[in-house]
């Protein structure tokens, strides 16, 4: 039996399918319970998203507010692996504290957009954010690779919809990002506040989670 | 009677080569013409192997080609006379079969053209709209001035021939070729070689994991230049640019053949870092490499 595909099945709920192709297709969902499953789901789906506003926009200060606070609370070059307690006791104060979380925030959220946009949106020049602290960049990749096992659990289940040929290809691309991640990771942690590695590295996540979109989309469709 | 058995066998066997490749190669005729608006979005979708599209200065849409007889070809172009606003194009190729099939595309200079096919080779001239290609293997080349283009490939490579007003271009290992013009252009690769030549770029971004890097075009008054490579090298031609350039290496070499300016140690004594400013610095170039190695040259 042929499922449906992911654009049949969405132009099947946009009500966009030609007369023939909708009796096809709707013959094929009263017997087939998988492709009955994901149109319940993309109607669902669609519901709840129908509600939602179609865009939003933050406040026009809230970059400054942003940028002052990172400002006011870099901090300096934390040693890494064990530091004596009393070393750090002199950073963390209760204000330095509350700034570097603020400096975590808006360092992992800006990484993340940057990475996670979609092609025609994003600016053709945008400056990853600068990590003044190991932590910080430590921070920012856990969310890096917490989208990557994501996308990467998408893409297994997906396996099936893509030829061998190709998913050698996309291993053997993952695999010369990883290992260029590796190599950036390990000079980053002996120099975490060099801006060029830190933004480098930035580069290689962005590519991989850009990688691994386009491959599951291409594997869904 | 042994020679006639002779040529009954020949004849046998003549009759059943000649009609392998007539079985193998059934094909169909593709042959879909409608009226649509000058801004017409056309959307084609599936199995094909070759894509020939070509913006004309009519109010109408044209597809020919042959598809292999057991793909299935939908056209969805709605029912009324009007020109049609949308057009879209589904093609389900066999099962277990090699994707073929070669088609032909004519529409309006200001369409909007999105296409996607496994493996193909998609070539697109005089398409002043939009175009957004995707495919994982072959090849794409696009000529002429699109407002947007939006390019999208696995190994195949990429050649634009033009001037987009903006470009994005992503390949794993594909190599991507520019020559022409862009106000904001951004390509990513992984493995593939990036050549960008010619005329001026406004806002460009360049990144790449291991492919090499060569820019040999102007940069627009008060533009910006930003290509990162972890491995691959970076060549910069600047010709007569006025620019300031800010490159850093973290373990590979700089190279500077356009002043006497020598690159200075990068941060602890690994990799390298040059400043530089040519003319009046009104366009500015950031080149950062992790280890392949950055050469300036006029």
């Amino acid at each position: 039996m042929n499922h449906l595909n992911w654009e049949t099945l969405n132009d099947l709920v946009d009500g966009v399918l030609p007369p023939a192709a909708v009796t096809a297709a709707e013959s094929h969902v009263r017997e087939c319970a998988s492709c009955a499953t994901a149109l319940a789901e993309l109607r669902a789906t669609l519901a709840v998203t129908h509600d939602l506003p179609t865009s939003l926009t933050p406040p026009a200060d809230l970059w400054t507010e942003v940028r002052t606070t990172i400002e006011a609370g870099k901090m300096a070059h934390l040693p890494l692996g064990s530091a004596p307690a009393r070393a750090r006791g002199i950073f963390m104060t209760p204000g330095r504290l509350a700034a570097a979380a603020v400096l975590l925030i808006a360092a992992t959220a800006s990484l993340t957009s940057i990475a996670m946009k979609s092609s025609p949106s994003f600016p053709a020049v945008v400056e990853a954010p600068t990590f003044t602290t190991a932590a910080a960049w430590q921070a920012s990749e856990r969310v890096f690779q917490a989208n990557v096992v994501e996308l990467r659990s998408q893409l297994e289940s997906l396996h099936d919809h893509l030829s061998p040929e190709t998913l050698v290809k996309v291993e053997k691309a993952l695999s010369t990002i990883d290992l260029a991640i590796a190599e950036g990771r390990e000079a980053l942690l002996r120099d975490p506040s060099n801006a060029a590695l830190s933004e480098l590295m930035a580069s290689n996540y962005r590519q991989k989670i850009e990688l691994l979109r386009r491959v599951t989309q291409l594997a869904s469709s | 009677m042994r020679s006639l058995r002779y040529r009954l066998a020949l004849l046998l066997v003549a009759a059943a080569v000649s009609a392998v490749p007539v079985n193998a190669h059934a094909q169909q005729k593709v042959d879909v013409r409608r009226a649509v608006t000058r801004d017409v979005y056309v959307r084609l979708n599936g199995a094909f192997s070759s894509l020939k599209v070509t913006g004309w200065q009519k109010d109408s849409l044209v597809m020919t080609g042959v598809l292999p007889k057991e793909s299935r070809f939908e056209p969805a172009m709605g029912s009324s006379s009007a020109p049609a606003p949308g057009v879209k194009f589904y093609i389900e190729g066999a099962s277990n079969a090699p994707i073929s099939g070669s088609l032909e595309l004519f529409v309006p200079v200001g369409a909007t053209v999105w296409a996607k096919s496994g493996s193909a080779t998609i070539d697109v001239t005089g398409i002043t709209g939009g175009l957004d290609l995707n495919i994982v293997g072959g090849s794409i080349s696009v000529t002429g001035n699109p407002r947007e283009l939006n390019i999208e490939s696995m190994d195949g490579g990429v050649t634009v021939n033009g001037a987009p007003n903006w470009m994005r271009a992503k390949t794993a290992t594909g190599d991507v070729t520019i020559r022409g013009s862009c106000t904001d252009l951004g390509i990513t690769t992984v493995s593939g070689t990036v050549t960008i030549r010619d005329g001026s770029f406004e806002r460009t971004r360049v990144e790449s994991v291991t492919g090499n890097v060569t820019f040999g075009a102007g940069v627009s008054r008060a533009g910006t230049l930003l290509i990162d490579s972890h491995s691959g090298a970076i060549e910069l031609q600047i010709g007569k640019a006025s620019l300031d350039i800010d490159a850093t290496t973290i373990t590979g070499s700089i190279t500077n053949n356009v002043t006497t300016r020598r690159p200075t140690p990068g941060r602890d004594g690994r990799g390298e870092e040059l400043t530089l400013s040519l003319g009046i610095g009104d366009a500015r170039a950031t080149l950062r490499s992790f280890k392949g190695n950055i050469r300036l040259m006029r």
